[in-house]
């Protein structure tokens, strides 16, 4: 018989999406339902395991309603849930407030907090099956806490699954070392068959992976910020009876966020523009646009109208524009007499590409003293 | 820019003809009605009429007048030219139909319409229109009518108007004033050089009042920053406060669960301690009697032998130091034997010393001092006769034999020769005798006989002295007074050295001592009986201290306890006393495992319930700490990474505002080197270009003329001045293309451009025209120069010029 395992990580229930005032409430809900439909494919995969590596919470003060809802998602799981503080919501001793609740919602059901560093033994259809949980103690540290791991001596018969939170060099970045940073050769030295990770955003291994290294870092289970270009997943993964893995990822969430940097100059811009736009899954998308460059008044005008159209299709839209209007010599020379000030001027600034700032506010400031 | 070529397709008259252009001097030779005036207005409707031009525009008109006379609904105009390297194909459609009116500009691939090529062909010309149509296309009649038309159209021709006269409506001070504000909005506050607020006043301390935005900007992003950097302290320090709070609550778990079972015992080992105490005193205390008790017995049985001993002791000490004075005495005997010895010598020699003296002649000091005297007196008059040397020359002419008494000596007898001088000498006097001849020659200075008198009187004196005290000679006699003096002398030494070897004593009493002296005893060697004493003296003191000892205690034992054997039964009494409280002891709870001793378990569990309290204040400090922490993070508006991002916002702005302050410095810097450039006279330049061409125009004739606003006025050489009204009408179409091209030239300075003009020497007669082809000419070498004509005889003029016909296809 297979063990098999549903992981997600970096939930961040609870997060306030304070920059995201109109959108607040429908992204928080967001959350909770990718969180829904783990547990829904979870059974419908009929897994033993759905393992939380971490920050299912985004922080150590969210509500008791929350947590209780959450844990009350959790408990329709129909097989066994492991809960491993990350480090957003970590566990600093028996006194954790966050924790406290949790274990208060936990009692006698099939949801299991992660909190000491020693191996849990679970069977799966009489297979047995060993975690290691090495949570996160505070919300920055500078060592990991997996060293423990391979101290412990493994049977040949059992599953080893190691699950930790923090970064994995060389998969995210932890330029200060706050973050339990972790070193393959660390993770791989643990002599487990595989590790569910929390903590960078992004999900890895790529899809078709084949390597040796099995670090399943699913990412958030649904985006949450618009830095964000997964589309949240959660991983499906299958050990059979000689211990052969096989895993796939589910994508879990239903909301996109899109950032879409341009610098226009042309019509041909605006219409590269307007095709990089014409996006699938517009309903669930918040774009975000910056726009900068030079353009003349009529196609200043489209860009308006673009972005009223892209109002009504996407889930919200935001729009930064730095464009400016082209000044150039044809224009200059249209505009102000050969010869005068403001022609001289803004000649001598239109020569050189560096003073396109200095040209740009020339031009206005010339204008508004036009009668 | 460059005309290659232009299509007319159809315009005006013309159904369908190219002109191709050269890059040089062109020529468009043909009569009236050729279609000069076609190519003229079509190329200039190419470059500058829209295809949809205002009905109401002179636009409007000319493109209504070029519709082919024969019907037809449209015109079109293909011009082909080059900018900066590049070729343009301008096509333009201008239709009774307004749809159909077009415009498209194509450069390789790239391909304009509409108001875009529009847009991109005023790029291409830079000038605008009315510079290109009144300084760049010089028509037939404007030629000679050129400076009335520029006075005419000052007014209405902005471009020649500002240009000629040098004015500018524009309020450059307004302009200037409006960047300063704009700058002065940014950079308010903000210390450009430093990058950073006036004075640093940073957000702890910041500006309130004239706040600039670049401040603005700066304020913000230093407070994220600071939030920021705040959350992630606290969240930091939180962390911090978890792991100690965790160990400090697991040790203090430890420390109750060792109170919490110690606290039961610490009554029994309280009284353990005690017993143990009271045991160790008991213990003392036995110990203590038991060796008293054994002491006194000691004492009891060796005080007697301990007396006996002293007392022999005693008696051998007294008889050895008896023997010690007696040695001491003997010792120093032996060195008054010597000295005794050394007295008896003393005594003999002073007595030969006196029999000696009294065997010598006494001399006494007067007979010295007189023989001194007269030994000196001889010495004088010897001077004084020294000083009267006299000396005489003897010559002979026979050989004789001379006596002569010199120096008071004997006579001496000498040769005088023949030829031979011989001469004597001598003090005062002398004398020479020959034969009977006596000659005695005296000085007649001093009295000569009377010092050799005295010499001889003195030295009969002394020879008498000497002789009296047996001295054979003067120093003879100074020798026996010497002797005399030394024996004296070392008389009294002989007596100093007796006194000190008596020591102060007379001689009778130390011949008394030295008899007493023989009579001591003799005794052994001081060292020995020293040797002796040594031993003896201390063991006499430590006897007579332990003696003394052991009476007084064994006096203080007495009292206190009566008897050695009632002092064992109070010891027995004691032995009892201590198995009791050992039976006691035994009898109380066991200590924990670890501890040996009940004062180590007590010390342990009041160190422990210390440490306890201070652990606990220590958790309730940390956690206050803690929970101040976590209510500011609850308070704080925005998460950490929220923070970043805003952060990196403000940051941007911040480096935007800068650099807008750097670009309105820019245009301020720029403002100032247009002011520069302005304080230079702009005409200047076209006003030495004018004079240089009508100099050339008039062959020479010309040299000097005077503007008025910028335009001419009176032309002359240093001999003449007209007023240009005055002038005639080819002297005035002279001027008119010198003002013209000098202009034009200005225009195209910067510029790969074109110059058209239409039979621009009409007016002039054939000398001027020449100097005039010759000067396009020269023009033509570096811009393009177009030149229509229906003179044949200009147009063979302009090919001798190297002027290109145009090709017509």
């Amino acid at each position: 018989m297979s063990v098999r395992i549903m992981h997600t990580a970096d939930n961040h229930i609870g997060i306030e999406f304070r920059n995201q005032p109109v959108l607040r409430d429908k992204l928080k809900q967001e959350r909770l339902d990718a969180l829904r439909r783990i547990v829904s494919e979870a059974n419908a995969r009929d897994c033993h395991f759905l393992v939380v590596a971490g920050d299912l919470f985004d922080n150590v003060n969210v509500p008791n309603k929350l947590i209780r809802e959450v844990c009350e998602i959790l408990r329709s799981f129909n097989g066994e849930v492991l809960l491993l503080p990350g480090n957003h919501d970590y566990y600093e001793g028996s006194e954790s407030r966050l924790w406290r609740h949790v274990a208060e919602h936990v009692v006698n059901t099939n949801i299991h907090v992660l909190v000491n560093y020693a191996p849990g033994i679970f069977h799966a259809d009489g297979r047995e099956v060993v975690f290691y949980p090495c949570h996160c103690p505070s919300k920055h540290g500078e060592e990991h806490v997996i060293g423990w791991v391979s101290d412990i001596p493994k049977s040949a018969e059992a599953l080893h699954v190691g699950i930790a939170h923090g970064n994995v060099e060389g998969l995210g970045r932890d330029d200060e070392g706050n973050y339990f940073n972790m070193k393959a050769a660390d993770l791989r030295s643990a002599g487990v068959h595989c590790w569910l990770l929390g903590h960078i955003h992004a999900p890895s291994p790529v899809p078709g992976y084949v390597g040796q290294d099995l670090f399943f870092m699913p990412g958030t289970h649904t985006p949450e910020h618009v830095k964000r270009t997964t589309e949240g997943y959660a991983w499906f993964i299958e050990y059979d009876d000689h211990n052969k893995p096989r895993f796939e990822r589910f994508r879990s969430g239903n909301i996109l966020f899109k950032r879409i940097d341009r610098q226009l100059h042309s019509r041909a811009d605006i219409e590269q523009l307007r095709q990089a736009l014409d996006l699938q899954d517009k309903a669930i998308t918040i774009l975000d646009i910056r726009l900068g460059g030079r353009l003349t008044s009529e196609e200043l005008s489209e860009i308006a109208s673009l972005h009223e159209v892209l109002k009504t299709a996407y889930l919200d839209v935001s729009l930064t524009s730095d464009i400016v209007k082209r000044i150039d010599a044809g224009m200059i020379s249209a505009e102000f007499p050969d010869g005068t000030y403001p022609h001289r001027l803004l000649c001598a600034l239109s020569a050189h590409p560096e003073d396109s700032q200095a040209l740009q506010l020339a031009y206005d400031i010339i204008k508004s003293l036009q009668p | 820019m460059r005309i290659n070529s232009i299509r007319l397709h159809p315009f005006a008259g013309q159904a369908d003809r190219t002109f191709t252009f050269t890059d040089a001097l062109n020529l468009v030779h043909g009569e009236n009605e050729f279609g000069k005036s076609t190519l003229f207005h079509a190329i200039s409707a190419a470059l500058f009429v829209t295809p949809r031009p205002h009905k109401s525009s002179e636009d409007y008109k000319a493109i209504l007048r070029s519709f082919p006379r024969k019907g037809g609904s449209e015109i079109r105009v293909t011009l082909t030219f080059e900018s900066e390297g590049k070729v343009y194909e301008l096509h333009k459609t201008w239709s009774k139909t307004p749809s159909q009116c077009t415009v498209t500009l194509k450069q390789d691939a790239t391909q304009f319409t509409g108001d875009q090529a529009e847009e991109r062909l005023s790029q291409i010309l830079r000038l605008n229109r009315a510079s290109w149509e009144h300084m760049l296309f010089i028509e037939q009649s404007s030629i000679h009518e050129t400076i009335a038309q520029l006075r005419s159209k000052l007014g209405s021709l902005d471009t020649i108007q500002s240009f000629m006269k040098g004015e500018d409506p524009f309020d450059r001070e307004r302009f200037v004033h409006a960047v300063q504000k704009q700058l002065n909005d940014l950079e308010s506050r903000w210390d450009g050089a430093l990058q950073r607020p006036e004075n640093g006043r940073g957000i702890e301390n910041p500006w309130l009042n004239s706040v600039g935005d670049i401040l603005r900007a700066w304020y913000e992003k230093e407070q994220f920053r600071t939030r920021h950097q705040q959350i992630l302290h606290a969240e930091t320090r939180i962390g911090e406060l978890n792991q100690s709070i965790g160990e400090i609550s697991a040790e203090k778990e430890r420390i109750d669960a060792f109170i919490k079972d110690g606290e039961p015992l610490l009554k029994d080992a309280n009284r353990s301690i005690e017993i143990a105490a009271e045991k160790s005193t008991l213990g003392a205390q036995g110990n203590l009697w038991k060796d008293i008790h054994k002491d006194w017995l000691y004492a009891e049985a060796t005080l007697p032998a301990m007396r006996q001993e002293l007392s022999r002791l005693t008696a051998e000490v007294s008889t050895l130091q008896q023997e010690q004075t007696n040695a001491n005495k003997r010792a120093a005997a032996v060195d008054m034997m010597r000295r005794d010895a050394e007295v008896k010598k003393l005594i003999e020699r002073r007595k030969d010393q006196q029999q000696m003296l009294d065997g010598m002649t006494g001399i006494p000091e007067d007979i010295i001092n007189e023989v001194n005297a007269c030994e000196k007196s001889i010495r004088d008059a010897r001077l004084r006769l020294e000083a009267q040397r006299l000396k005489a020359t003897l010559e002979s002419d026979v050989e004789l034999k001379v006596s002569a008494t010199v120096d008071g000596k004997a006579a001496q007898e000498f040769l005088v020769r023949p030829g031979i001088s011989e001469t004597i000498s001598s003090a005062g006097s002398f004398s020479l005798t020959h034969g009977s001849l006596h000659l005695r020659v005296v000085s007649g200075n001093v009295d000569v006989d009377d010092l050799e008198h005295s010499i001889s009187l003195h030295e009969q004196t002394i020879n008498e002295r000497c002789a009296a005290y047996g001295a054979a000679d003067i120093d003879g006699l100074r020798k026996k007074r010497a002797d005399l003096l030394k024996l004296r002398e070392d008389i009294k030494g002989t007596e100093r050295d007796l006194k000190s070897q008596l020591g102060g004593k007379d001689l009778a009493q130390w011949n008394q001592e030295v008899e007493a002296l023989t009579k001591i005893p003799a005794t052994r060697d001081s060292n020995v009986i020293q040797a002796e004493l040594n031993v003896r003296n201390p063991r006499v003191a430590t006897l007579g201290v332990e003696i003394k000892g052991l009476v007084d205690k064994t006096s203080q034992w007495k009292k206190d306890h009566g008897t050695p054997e009632e002092l064992m039964d109070k010891v027995v009494d004691l032995r009892t006393h201590w198995k009791k409280l050992a039976d006691e002891a035994a009898a109380l709870k066991p200590l924990p495992d670890g501890f040996l001793h009940p004062t180590q378990f007590i010390d342990a569990l009041q160190h422990h319930q210390r440490k306890r309290d201070a652990l606990q204040v220590e958790l309730t400090r940390l956690k206050e700490e803690r929970g101040n922490l976590q209510g500011g993070l609850d308070k704080e508006e925005f998460s950490a990474e929220e923070l970043s991002d805003k952060m990196q916002s403000a940051e941007s702005r911040h480096l935007h505002l800068l650099a807008q302050a750097q670009s309105l410095r820019r245009i301020l810097a720029l403002h100032e080197s247009i002011e520069q450039e302005k304080q230079e006279n702009p005409f200047e330049k076209v006003g030495h270009r004018i004079v240089e061409l009508l100099g050339k125009l008039s062959g020479g004739r010309y040299s000097r003329v005077d503007f008025d606003k910028n335009l001419p006025e009176k032309i002359g050489n240093d001999d003449i001045s007209l007023e240009t009204d005055l002038l005639s009408k080819g002297m005035k179409g002279s001027l008119a293309l010198a003002v013209r091209l000098a202009y034009a030239e200005v225009y195209l300075a910067d510029l790969d451009g074109f110059l058209m003009l239409d039979d621009p020497f009409t007016e002039l007669d054939p000398d001027r025209r020449r100097f005039a082809a010759e000067v396009l000419k020269e023009m033509a070498c570096d811009k393009q120069v177009v030149l229509f004509t229906c003179h044949p005889e200009h147009a063979e003029m302009m090919k001798e010029m190297s002027a290109v016909p145009v090709q017509i296809s």
